[in-house]
This record gives C-alpha cells, structure tokens and sequence, in this order.
C-alpha cells in the first residue's frame, strides 16, 4: 500500500490507461507524440531506471495518457533504452500500441511491426517520413500490408502534420491482432509445449515465448518473478534443446523466418523508381569523406567556439554579469541590506565576499547560465541534424588509439557542456570497461562550458602559444592516461557500428524542447551546489577556519606549483568547483598577481582536477564507491604533479620571462 | 599486385574467390548480397542483424574509407573493417 503512494506520487500518469509510441530510434516518434498529445506534457525517469519518457494526455481521447518510449532498435533488448520501452510493453495497463516506422526503411519497420503484432494488442502502424520516401522514388501501397497483419497502417508526414486525423481515428477503431507466422517444425513444437504451461501473461504466450527462446532480458526476468520454479525449468529446457539444435542461434532461425514473411510483403508494396541523389545526400557523404571531413568537423567546431564561447561566453556574460548583475542588481541590493539589516553577520551572509547572492546566485545565473544555456541549444541543433554520429566515424581512429570507438565522442562532446552530466550519458556505451575509461577521461581532462568560458578568458590575456602548451597538454594528458588505461582494464576494445541517419534541417521546437529539458535539470542538480559551496566558504570564512587550511596548502601551492600563497584559497574552491578555482586564478591575473607562467601552470593544473563536486556524486553513482572515490584519489595528486612538472619545464626553457 | 596484396591482408580465413568475397574488399558504388556473417563475433553479428543485415539481403557499398560504410534499404550503416572482414558476399548482376 505504502509503496503504491509513492508511485503514484512521482509518476502520477504511469497509472490508469495508457497508449505507447513504439518505434525504431529516429523515426519521429517524438514529432508525432507533439501532434497526438496537448501542451500538459511531463518528462520523468522510467520508475527504477535513469531512462527518460515523456507522458501527456491525448487530445482526442479523455482521460488516456500517451506515452513515448525510448527507440528500440529490435527485441531482444541490449539496453537499457530498449528495455524501458519493453517493459512498457509488459505492463498490464498498456491499452494500444502506435508504431512509428520509417518508411523508407520499410524491411526494417515491418520486422519490428510483427514482434509487435506477435504480443496481440490493437496495433496501429503510422509510416512516417512519407516525404523522404517519396523524394527517394519510393511508393507504398498499404493494403496488402494491412491485409497480411490484420492492422490499420497509416502514412504520416510527421512534421508537417499529414496523417495525424487518421491516426487518431485509427487509435479509436484499433482491435487486438492475431499474428501468427509459421516458424520452422521444432520452434513451432517449442511454442506450443510453452503454451501449454498456460500461465498469465501480459503479452500473448506465445510472444514471449519467442523473446524467451532468444535470451532477452526482459522476459528473462518477468518469468523468473511470475512463473512458478517447475514452469521456468521446463522453460530453460525446451531452450537449451533449441540451442543445442541451432549452434548459429536460435534468434537466427526465427528472424530468417521472419525476413521471408516481409519480402513477399514488400514485393507486393513498394515500388521503387530511380530517383536523382539530392545535394543532401552528396553533403552527407562529404560529412565523412577522410578529406572533406576534417575541415567540415572544423568548421562546425568552430561555429559552435562562436556560439558558445564568444556570444555566450563573452556577450551575454557581459551583459549580464557586468550590466546587470554588477552595475543594477548587486549595487541595489547592497544598499538596500545595508539600510534594512542591522546584524553585519546576516549582511556578510547574503551579499559579502561569499554571499549567498553576490558569489553563490550571481555566478550561477549571470556566469554559468549563459554559457550552459548557448552549449546546449548548439548541442541541441548537432543532435536533431544527424552530424553527431559523423563524427563519431570521423574521430573512431583517435579513439581507437586509446582502446575506444568513435562512439565515446559523443559523451566527451557534451561533457565539454556539463561534465556531469556526460557522465550521465555514458549509459550510452555498450561495455561497462568503455563507461569507466570514459567516465576518467571525462573527470579528469574534459573541461566543461563554465570552465572553459574562465580559461579562455585566461589564456587570451597570456598569449597564443599559451594556448598551444595548455590544449597540447590536455591532449598529450588524455591520450596517455586513455592508453594506460586501456591496457591496465580487462577486455577487449569494441569496433565501432553505428547508423548514419540522413542529415536534416533541425527542427526548431525540437531542439528548444530539448534544451529546456537540459536546462531544467541543469537548474535543479548544479545551482544548489552552487549555493552549498558557497555557504560552507562562508563557514568557513566567518569561523577563520579558511586561512588555516590554506596554510595547509600552501607548500603544495607555493613550494610545487610556484604559485603566490594567495592561490591557494582559490584551489580551496577548486574542491567544490573546478570553476570556482578558475574564476579565483582568474582574478588573480586580472589584478596582476599572477605572471604568465603561474597563470599558464594554474589553469592547466585546474583544467585536470576534479570538475565538481556533483560529478563525484554522478561517478559514484553510476560508476559505484570503489570506481568512483578511487579516480578521485587519482586525479587530485595526479593534476597538481603534472602542474609542477610543467612550471619546472617551462622555467628550465625560459618561457614567459 | 596492390590489389592482390590489400586482398590477402583483409580476408583474413575466407577463401576469397571470383564469386564470394569479404565484405571489406568491395569497391565503392558496388551492390552485392550477404551471404554468411558467422565468423563474425556474436553480439556483433546480432547487432548487425537487427539493422537489417542478414544472409539474402543486399546491400550497396557507399565508402571503404575511413570505414566501411553500407547501404541497406534507405539506411547507412558504419562499421569498423575488422567487422567488415567477417561478412562474406556475392556480387549480384547489375
Ligand atoms: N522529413 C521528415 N522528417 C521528420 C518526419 N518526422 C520526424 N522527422 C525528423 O526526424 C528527426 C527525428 O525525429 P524525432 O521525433 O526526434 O525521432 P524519435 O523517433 O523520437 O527519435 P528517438 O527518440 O531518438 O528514438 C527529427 O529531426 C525530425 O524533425 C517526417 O515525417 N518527415
């Protein structure tokens, strides 16, 4: 009882009736959940899991929630994506199924549909991307489609909002269907002697019979928690009969079964007229040619530096740091708790050195915002344009040197927006060896937005071959480390497989709805942080605990880095925010007490520390206590080493005097 | 005699002959058809498989270069050569 309230509190729409979207990844799904559902629109973790779905009423439907899964690319599942979208499946309140396919890539719609068809609830196929098939001289006929599964199949143009009434309406007339392709003798005997358990399921028998007979772990543990112990081994059997029989795979057999089905259905549906290959497709060939690629990937690292770095960073962080928050804002409020409160301790506290709102919100919102804010919505138009996984193929070689694929670019790309939360985004890598050696790679030499906005600063003051030495290092620092990593974690390296999706205008609400979800959870992890680190300076400070600890410090700062002893309150920060160190060291320079050299060996040393304190949450979190504090305890020595090394070498060749 | 060379070093077990070959030694442009992708390790192979890539398919080569990319259906497929190696295929009349 008690448990059943807090579901119901956290995810108030998972219960009642509901509708997936169900669909390859890619295909519009989330196009299509805009057009079907209202603006009540609630993104949430899948209860148990970090996987986002987002939920909304229809609008055509009282009272019935839609739901859009995470794209799957076939079952059995092999993530966790995939598995959030199974279990939803196999929830007993699921009502209807909407599957979204690209039909374009009709074969591979239609093997997703008969898994689908197979579970036996109404089914509604809506082949999306009608106008690329067109453009591409496909024609789809649908009644032979329809005929073969027993479902209404509905061609849509998602973003321009054809088909949308007709799905609507299909939705409403949908039955439950009755797939049943014939599968070779002694799978079909498997089947049936499943079948003949005759226990409750929430999918037909005989559907999750299939998924059992091909190891997928979803069924694997709904039989283990709702059959009885003498099913299940019965069960475990038949399979390893089966697997015995098919040394190539059982999965193998059932899906040749399932790619003859399609090919008469295709035959009879799809004419294919030669078609002229648009500019489009030459640019996406140009994305990843060994030639054309680099200078493109340039070109698009650098709008993004313009974006990000001088509009976000320069731009509007002088607006509103300066303008607004330094010359309106903090001046007004500083008078005004200077007439209103009498207690100087209470002043200290919300507007003095360490205030409350003169450090902890001033930073967040006029330093930190702008910057994330310009990050993700550029992130946001890679994302929806289809150039990300180019270039991950383009970059699959530097990561193959360090025992990666090019997949890992992506998590480091966005950690270069908030490290924490590409943390986060190393689920998206198949092998738990890749998440670790990424997850150190992230924590120790990806510099993140706010991060880089300050050492930019930093660095332009100094001057370019500053900037050579600091990004040569980084560099040189990740690929050593990514080297010994690699070769000290057990296990193989992964090759690269990834699908290339055609590139595409994106589309603007899209990439706003995006980045408003970023933003949210951006807000609601980082900025109370923020205001932590702030209060414990604060505590520290008034209590005159600061100096004593920075005493601490100071033989590391002073005797190894050759820093000022002054530096060292600002390393203090380093341990809340990597950033706030930066921003210390940066005022530092700014008033000249720092040379060139001090400034040069500071930023590099703060660029290799840990970046927050809630990326130490977020690696202990996915990565568990052991990983997590034990790359803690590497890369805090490991950063101040390779900054004293580099003071000493660079002083030796006479740099910067 | 380059050819020949490039040959050997990227069959690797597969006896490469006039009617099947490894997918990897396929010239850009060219479209054959899968035949058998065993030797292939199996969670890549059923990684493969569920894009599509299965025995009997066809399939046009797009690029060898900087890694073998397919075309299957309307989808374009990238993958390293160690994989390309392990998927064999026959060249179909154009
Ligand atoms: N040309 C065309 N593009 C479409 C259509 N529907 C969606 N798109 C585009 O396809 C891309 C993917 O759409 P999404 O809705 O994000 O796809 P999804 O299925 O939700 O993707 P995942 O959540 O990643 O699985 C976006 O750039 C859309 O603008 C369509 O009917 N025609």
């Amino acid at each position: 009882m008690a448990a059943c309230h807090v579901v119901q509190q956290t995810h108030p729409y998972l219960n009642g009736h509901y509708i997936a979207l169900v669909g390859n990844p890619n295909v519009g799904k989330s196009v299509l959940f805009h057009r079907l559902t209202g603006q009540y629109v609630m993104v949430s973790n899948y209860p148990g899991t970090t996987v986002e779905v987002s939920q909304g009423r229809l609008r055509k439907m009282e009272g019935v929630t839609l739901i859009d899964t995470p794209g799957v690319v076939s079952f059995p599942s092999r993530s966790e994506d995939e598995q959030v979208t199974e279990r939803v499946l196999f929830n007993n309140d699921l009502r209807t199924v909407i599957q979204v396919g690209d039909a374009k890539n009709l074969r591979r719609t239609l093997h997703l549909t008969i898994q689908l068809a197979e579970m036996g609830l109404p089914l509604v196929l809506a082949l999306n991307m009608m106008d690329e098939a067109r453009m591409r001289g496909l024609e789809i006929r649908t009644e032979v489609m329809e005929r073969a599964f027993g479902i209404p199949i509905i061609q849509t143009v998602a973003t321009r909002g054809n088909g949308i009434e007709e799905v609507e309406r299909a939705i409403q007339s949908a039955r439950p269907v009755t797939l049943k392709i014939q599968y070779p003798p002694d799978i079909e005997q498997a089947l049936q002697a499943i079948e003949q358990m005759a226990f409750e399921s929430p999918i037909s028998i005989r559907s999750l019979s299939l998924l059992w007979l091909v190891q997928d772990p979803v069924c694997e543990i709904w039989v283990e928690e709702n059959t009885a112990n003498s099913i299940r081994e019965k069960m475990i059997e038949i399979r390893s009969g089966l697997m015995e029989k098919y040394p190539e795979g059982v999965d193998l057999v059932i899906q040749k079964s399932r790619e003859d089905f399609i090919a008469h259905l295709v035959q009879e549906s799809l004419q294919e007229t030669k078609s002229s290959t648009s500019s489009r497709i030459h640019l996406s060939h140009l994305t990843i040619h060994p030639v054309w690629g680099v200078p493109i990937l340039l070109m698009v690292l650098y709008a993004m530096y313009w974006f990000v770095g001088v509009f976000g960073a320069g731009t509007l962080v002088g607006l509103l740091e300066e303008r607004l928050f330094g010359e309106i804002i903090n001046p007004w409020l500083i008078g005004l708790s200077e007439k209103f409160i009498p207690w100087e301790m209470v002043r200290n506290f919300l507007v003095g050195e360490y205030g409350f709102w003169t450090m902890g919100m001033t930073y967040a919102l006029a330093l930190l915002l702008p910057i994330v804010l310009t990050f993700f919505i550029a992130f946001g138009i890679l994302e929806d344009s289809g150039y990300l996984p180019r270039v991950a193929v383009l970059s699959n070689r530097l990561f193959s040197a360090i025992g990666l694929n090019g997949q890992a670019v992506l998590p480091m790309v966005l950690g270069l927006g908030c490290v924490t939360m590409a943390t986060m985004t190393t689920r998206i890598l198949n092998r738990p060896r890749d998440r670790i050696l990424v997850t150190l790679l992230l924590a120790l030499a990806v510099p993140c937005s706010a991060q880089l906005g300050v050492v930019m600063g930093m660095l332009a003051a100094i001057s370019f071959s500053a900037t050579l030495i600091w990004g040569g290092v980084i560099f040189l620092v990740l690929m050593l480390v990514g080297w010994l990593a690699s070769k000290v974690l057990p296990g193989e390296r992964t090759p690269l497989i990834v699908e290339l999706p055609p590139l595409r205008m994106p589309v603007f609400t899209n990439v706003i709805f995006k980045t408003l979800a970023r933003l949210e959870w951006y807000i609601k992890e980082a900025v109370p942080l923020f205001l932590l680190g702030t209060v414990i300076l604060f505590v520290l400070d008034t209590l005159h605990l600061l100096p004593a600890l920075i005493e601490t410090l100071k033989p590391i700062v002073t005797g190894w880095l050759g820093l000022p002893p002054e530096a060292a309150s600002a390393l203090m920060m380093g341990f809340l925010r990597r950033d706030f160190a930066a921003t210390g060291f940066f005022v530092m320079q700014s008033q000249g007490h720092l040379s060139d050299l001090q400034a040069l060996v500071s930023i590099t040393t703060i660029t290799l520390f840990i970046p927050c304190i809630a990326s130490v949450f977020m690696m202990i979190k996915e990565r568990g206590w052991k990983i997590g504090l034990g790359m803690v305890a590497f890369i805090l020595p490991f950063s101040v080493l390779v900054g004293g090394f580099l003071m000493r070498l660079l002083s030796g060749l006479g740099w910067g005097s | 005699m380059f050819h020949h060379r490039k040959r050997q070093r990227c069959a690797r077990g597969y006896e490469a002959n006039d009617h099947c070959l490894a997918l990897c030694q396929v010239a850009p442009g060219r479209e054959v058809k899968i035949r058998e992708m065993e030797r292939l390790h199996p969670p890549f192979r059923r990684h493969l498989h569920a894009y599509g890539l299965l025995p009997g398919r066809c399939i046009r080569v797009i690029t060898q270069q900087p890694v073998t990319i397919i075309q299957v259906e309307q989808m374009e497929l990238a993958f390293e050569k160690s994989v390309a190696e392990g998927i064999l295929v026959e060249p179909v009349n154009e």
